[in-house]
């Protein structure tokens, strides 16, 4: 059985050789009877040894080498040649750590045109991203937006209009450079919060936002809407204090939670569309005045960032409907931001584990969780994700699956509707 | 200890005869193959393969069966320094001789040096510095950058 088996690789092996000998106008028979013109041809072909074709490389070898780029150069090879441009989405990434977003701005331009910045800033390599560009003016933005959530490359942003006391809501793809204007929000005045759910796999959008009711009202406005309705859905309830406002907002399956700076947790499920108070008080003397809600794994978590010094990180048990202290990060990188990443230290990250990493924050600095020796805050790569947490607005998750293009969103949305 | 005395006989494509310790050779899967089933008793021919890209190979193994003692740290440290000295040349025929070969570690070595070739640069950039000819249509080209715009545009 064993010696068939040899036999038959010893074959193909033989088959092989003088099928590549054949290829190569038989090198292997010639170099045994070696005269001059060969040695004149094997100079010949010493001299073609000093071209070779890149771009002939054989596909699982091109393949090879895609595999050990970062995000951004994998798109850019493939400008490069056919060879190189083929698909790779089957090739796993080695990047998994977020973007930072460091800039955006619109400004009118003279001739009635939009001069837009954006920034991003990619830990991995200390590149930054620049996208400058000039567009019509769709619709009249003011300078700044404020990001109030990320996900799959596109951002919500919400901008306030300071003269009409409105504040209106916008999905901005960072890739794709598309804008998606969503409904206006009549009770706009005392906007909170506001996210949305959109992942890799489906491109189902939906957005939710919170309102307060006018100071003295102890009312909430909850608003929903899918991409492509003409207006939200709203729904009242009651909330707390007026004074009370909600600090964070996170989607995690069909489930948006906010919580407040007094410590509440709510729930809002979109499907049975039903608002529900999970924790209603905080039990510890502090206000949650600079908190992050993390939704990750099916788990949610609350970093709390009133000091600076000694952040604590909570996860939601769900049987006991109460927050427990977690004072380990369990070997993973914490991106936070209005939308925050958890990343498995492995790889390239590895000397990150246990670090917290905050958006646009003083002091500017990485911070060890848990009980794990400081070093990881002196690696390179530790001191180049605090260079990209300067300064920044929010973290970006690479849409390493694909980008959505606008129509892709507001087709599936629209048809369902 | 006979067996790793054993030696095997390698020939280049331009005629040259290498004899190489068995122990040395087997870092090659391929070698590995042929000596398991019993064919690498007479000399194995390396139709790709020059025999200056073939004693670089047999350098690079013979490091790796020297180290094996060493510490991870040292292995890497030259492994870096073997592969700087590579001119980009000599690398496409390492690469393509340690995928013949099979030699898994040399590949992804050369691989990695080639993606931290490729990083950071621009299209043209990669282009000039790998002699690769662009072979897309103007129009072609136009839509991919189009397409991934924000990626293209980086530089001032």
């Amino acid at each position: 059985m064993t010696s068939i088996g040899r036999r038959k690789l010893w074959r193909s092996f033989k088959f092989y050789s003088i099928f590549r000998n054949g290829e190569m106008t038989s090198i292997g028979r010639r170099t045994q009877r070696r005269s001059f013109k060969d040695r004149r041809n094997s100079k010949k072909r010493k001299l073609e040894k000093h071209n070779p074709n890149w771009s002939d490389l054989p596909r699982e070898i091109i393949e090879r080498i895609i595999g050990r780029l970062l995000w951004v150069d994998r798109i850019r090879i493939r400008a490069v040649c056919k060879a190189w441009s083929a698909p790779n989405s089957h090739i796993p990434a080695i990047d998994k750590v977020p973007w930072a977003m460091k800039h955006f701005y619109w400004r009118p331009t003279d001739n009635g045109q939009m001069f837009c910045l954006c920034t991003l800033c990619d830990p991995l390599s200390g590149e930054y991203i620049t996208e400058r560009s000039l567009r019509e003016e769709e619709f009249p933005f003011p300078f700044f937006a404020d990001p109030c959530a990320s996900a799959c490359g596109w951002v919500l942003f919400s901008m306030r209009n300071i003269e009409q006391a409105q504040t209106s809501l916008f999905l901005y793809s960072l890739f794709t450079r598309e804008v998606i204007k969503l409904p206006e929000l009549r009770e706009s005045n005392r906007f909170q919060v506001a996210t949305f759910s959109l992942n890799a796999t489906s491109p189902k959008c939906a957005i939710f936002a919170l309102c307060l009711g006018p100071y003295g009202s102890r009312v909430i406005y909850v608003k929903t809407c899918f991409l492509g309705d003409p207006s939200w859905k709203t729904l009242q309830f009651n909330g707390f204090n007026c004074l009370n406002h909600a600090k964070s907002a996170v989607y995690a399956n069909g489930v948006f939670y906010c919580v407040f700076i007094g410590g509440q947790l709510c729930a809002f499920n979109v499907e049975l569309q039903e608002w529900t108070v999970l924790i209603s008080r905080w039990p510890y003397e502090f206000d949650l005045s600079d908190a992050n809600l993390i939704a990750s794994d099916g788990d949610l978590w609350l970093l709390d960032q009133t000091d600076l010094e000694c952040l604590k990180l909570f996860k939601f048990d769900r049987l006991e409907m109460r927050w427990v202290y977690e004072n380990n990060l369990n070997n993973r990188v914490l991106f936070v931001g209005c939308t925050s990443f958890f990343v498995p230290a492995v790889g390239e990250t590895s000397r990150l584990a246990n670090t917290i990493f905050c958006c646009g924050q003083i002091p500017y600095s990485a911070r060890c969780y848990g009980s794990t020796s400081p070093r990881c805050t002196r690696s390179r790569l530790s001191r180049k994700c605090v260079e990209a947490t300067k300064f920044s607005k929010t973290w970006i998750e690479l849409p390493l699956g694909g980008v959505w293009r606008a129509k892709d969103l507001m087709y599936l949305n629209g048809a369902n509707l | 200890m006979a067996s790793t005395l054993k030696k095997i006989i390698l020939k280049s494509c331009d005629g040259k005869i290498l004899e190489v310790e068995e122990a040395v050779a087997v870092q090659s899967q391929m070698i590995k193959n042929m000596i398991e089933d019993d064919c690498a008793n007479e000399e194995i021919p390396l139709p790709d393969i020059t025999g200056e890209i073939l004693s670089m190979i047999i350098e690079y193994c013979k490091m790796h069966v020297d180290g094996e003692n060493n510490s991870n740290n040292e292995l890497i440290a030259r492994d870096a320094d073997f592969i700087t000295r590579v001119d980009l040349n000599t690398l496409y025929y390492l690469i393509v001789a340690a995928n013949f070969l099979n030699v898994k570690s040399l590949l992804d070595l050369t691989c990695q040096r080639v993606a931290d070739i490729i990083k950071g640069k621009s299209p043209e950039e990669i282009r000039l510095t790998f002699n690769i000819k662009n072979d897309f249509t103007p129009e072609e080209e136009e839509e991919i950058r189009k397409k991934n715009a924000w990626a293209f545009d980086y530089k001032d």
